[in-house]
């Protein structure tokens, strides 16, 4: 019994159940990190609110790969990493020049 | 026999492990401890790619994410001097 049910579908629930998997984590990420980047606690300060831009990216990249967007995601990943770069620099320049952020 | 052992794949726990990231990164309220939870989201994000066998974006990836988290870590320390410069020359009554 046991072996018959194997045969008819090896893998078919537990693959179905990753990709399901990923997809609605990586909604959630979405939704809730772009909540808390907008109204998040301790939000006044630039540095809290770009961290918490983190979040939404990871999601985003977990949506690229349910659809087997591998390219995509290798820009994304990288995209984001020189985002983070360049807004942090900002962020301490402008902290560095006494502007109001 | 045991239904719920079927859940404990690996991205079932990646999954758990970006979640507790997130709500780390939420609810922490000091860059430093938000810096330390993203990189447990990082870790669990890493394990779902491999979950999906592309290897070599987990690659691409277990590269760029450290470089993020050093240029936050850089920025932070950075950002901490000047507010504390500032506190300082203001109590000293210099205009910063």
């Amino acid at each position: 019994m046991k072996y018959v049910r194997k045969k008819s579908n090896p893998r078919r629930k537990d693959s179905l159940l990753d990709v399901y998997v990923w997809f609605y984590t990586g909604c959630i990420l979405v939704i809730v990190g772009s909540i808390a980047t907008v109204i998040g606690p301790g939000v006044k300060d630039p540095v809290i609110r770009t961290i918490n831009t983190e979040i939404p990216a990871v999601g985003i990249s977990m949506i690229f790969l349910t659809y087997n967007h591998t390219i995509a995601l290798v820009t994304f990943i990288a995209a984001t990493a020189i985002i983070t770069l360049i807004l942090l620099r900002a962020i301490v320049r402008l902290e560095e020049m006494g502007a109001e952020l | 026999m045991y239904p719920f052992l079927d859940l404990v794949n690996l991205t079932t726990v990646s999954a758990g492990i970006a979640l507790i990231g997130t709500a780390g990164i939420i609810m922490l309220p000091k860059p430093i401890d938000k810096v330390i939870m993203l990189g447990i989201l990082e870790a669990g994000f890493i394990g779902m790619i491999v979950a999906a066998k592309y290897l070599d974006v987990a690659m691409a990836g277990a590269i760029f994410d450290p470089i993020s988290t050093i240029i936050m870590l850089i920025a932070i320390t950075k950002i901490n001097e000047i507010r504390e410069k500032k506190i300082k020359s203001q109590e000293e009554g210099f205009f910063a």
